[in-house]
């Protein structure tokens, strides 16, 4: 080993390493999670962000609590099956997802899939630090207090200058997502209408027609996006996993589907009682307008519970997103990616994050800026932009010649072919329901 | 921390070759792409490239609504 090519970023990934094989030798199962978890359970709760927790509950409060309770949970495993993916390619190549599509299928198809991403994610990122803002206004804080602080939760993770850090620090905070939880136990759910949709995938009370769809593809849209792609394999690349610890890779990935999915039902099953109520939605601009409508409902605390799960939605992703543009930013530059970089080493890496999140809190306190037009601009996106992204997916994890004997087998092609297809028709139908409202009943 | 920090060699040997910075630095070399394949990529970036500016229309129009 030549000491020169030993950096700073090999020297903390290698001593997070040897807490990992200390506690595979000792047979810590328990602590081998701990220690392994992390990309996985924040992709997904990630995913639970501002947008997504407000789909939930519209569709909570349009549909109350029948079919898409499962549906929701289908999604998940949907999201589980793609990510899984990644952590395998992770471990096979120990590279990223942008630098990959770069190094084997050339810039021509390397810029395409940047330009999705980088687009997909500022517009995302925008409507993130809406959340932050919409929650805070629940509690009467000023918008550029709670855009201010959000920036800052930002900026101070990154200067962590650690992965592991950087990681608990999130895992930390993403832990908020389960504040919708009791906020769905005070709405006091009948436990027997939750297990009858389980069950029957119903009711469905109003059928079929274009707010169906368009919810169907809404919450399509809050649980596969192609910045988790990048994320999750650039943060397994850089917390040092290896094709050992595959198993626990996945048991974080499934770990934090399992935990998404559950939060993402609690916020619809929160929501429910606005339909009880028949409370008219339609007007509604943000996930703080739901905590208000629901405090009548839910109770003070239930309400509140609710719009903090708002903000930390916003906060979580915020990170998460950020670090997603950084990850793919650099590693097609070429540039150094880690979170174990130094400021001077990283300064691309770093400097991404930084502009991206300035950027989205800049657009978020223009006064009389179209924030809820953004919104739901940007739900359409990611679902239209997330089928090429897939395809490149795929495309890499079943390269024989980097993933060394990781690859997929038929049944993970079968799946995620089919997600693609799904996901295309799926981005189509929205994109027509979004543009021509009146083709699709009433 | 120093560089030359006497338990370099032994953490060094934790981590795999390729996980090391230096070697990642290395590029994979170029895949080829068959005609299939090629044809369904550039399916979807069409598919993408047609349907960003229906997004467009319909933002636009979203703000006009907003305006009125």
């Amino acid at each position: 080993m030549n000491h020169e090519n030993f950096t700073r970023e090999d020297y903390l990934r290698a001593k997070d390493r040897q807490r990992v094989l200390q506690s595979r030798a000792s047979k810590s199962w328990l602590r081998l999670i701990w220690l392994l978890a992390g990309p996985g359970v924040l992709v997904m709760l990630g995913e639970n962000d501002g947008p997504s927790m407000v789909s939930y509950a519209t569709t909570g409060a349009t549909y109350g609590i029948g079919f898409f309770i499962p549906f929701i949970l289908l999604t998940f495993i949907m999201a589980f099956v793609v990510q899984e993916m990644t952590v395998r390619l992770g471990v096979a190549t120990h590279r990223g997802h942008a630098e990959l599509i770069f190094q084997r299928f050339g810039p021509f198809w390397g810029y395409f899939a940047m330009a999705d991403l980088v687009f997909g994610n500022l517009l995302t990122l925008v409507t993130e630090f809406i959340a932050i803002q919409a929650g805070g206004l629940y509690f009467g804080i000023p918008n550029w207090v709670s855009v201010l602080g959000g920036v800052l939760v930002v900026f101070i993770s990154m200067a962590l200058r650690r992965y592991a850090t950087w990681e608990r620090v999130a895992l930390t905070l993403a832990a908020g997502n389960m504040l919708f939880i009791p906020a769905a136990l005070l709405a006091h759910p009948n436990p027997a209408a939750i297990a009858h949709a389980m069950a029957t995938w119903g009711p469905l009370p109003g059928g079929m027609g274009t707010a169906f769809i368009t919810l169907i593809l809404a919450n399509i849209g809050a649980t596969v996006t192609p910045w988790m792609i990048f994320f999750q394999q650039s943060a397994v690349v850089d917390k040092g996993l290896t094709r050992t610890d595959l198993a626990q890779g996945r048991i974080d990935t499934a770990l934090g589907a399992g935990l998404a999915a559950l939060a993402a039902i609690a916020t619809l099953v929160a929501a429910a009682p606005l339909f009880a109520a028949h409370t008219d939605i339609s007007q509604f601009a943000s996930g703080a307008d739901f905590a208000s409508a629901l405090k009548p409902l839910i109770g003070s605390t239930g309400a509140a519970l609710f719009a903090l799960g708002i903000i930390e939605a916003g906060l979580v992703a915020a990170m998460t997103i950020s670090t997603s543009s950084s990850y793919a930013l650099a590693e097609a530059l070429s540039a150094k990616h880690s979170f174990n970089l130094d400021f001077a080493s990283g300064w691309l890496f770093y400097g991404a994050a930084i502009g991206s999140t300035l950027f989205a809190a800049a657009v978020v306190l223009i006064p009389g800026a179209p924030l809820l037009a953004m919104t739901l601009t940007v739900n359409v996106i990611a679902t239209l932009l997330m089928a090429p992204a897939l395809l490149l997916l795929l495309l890499l994890v079943n390269d024989r010649a980097i993933m060394a004997g990781l690859h997929n087998g038929w049944r993970a092609n079968l799946a995620g072919g089919a997600i693609v297809v799904f996901i295309c028709i799926a981005g189509t139908l929205y994109g027509v329901i979004t543009v021509f409202p009146h083709l699709v009943g009433a | 921390m120093s560089r030359r920090h006497p338990s370099d060699e032994e953490l060094a040997g934790l981590l795999e070759q390729a996980q090391l910075a230096s070697a990642k630095a290395r590029p994979l070399p170029r895949r080829h792409l068959g005609p299939a394949m090629l044809t369904i990529l550039i399916a979807l970036r069409v598919y993408v490239i047609l349907a960003i500016p229906v997004v467009a229309y319909a933002f636009i129009h979203a703000l006009a609504l907003g305006a009125k």
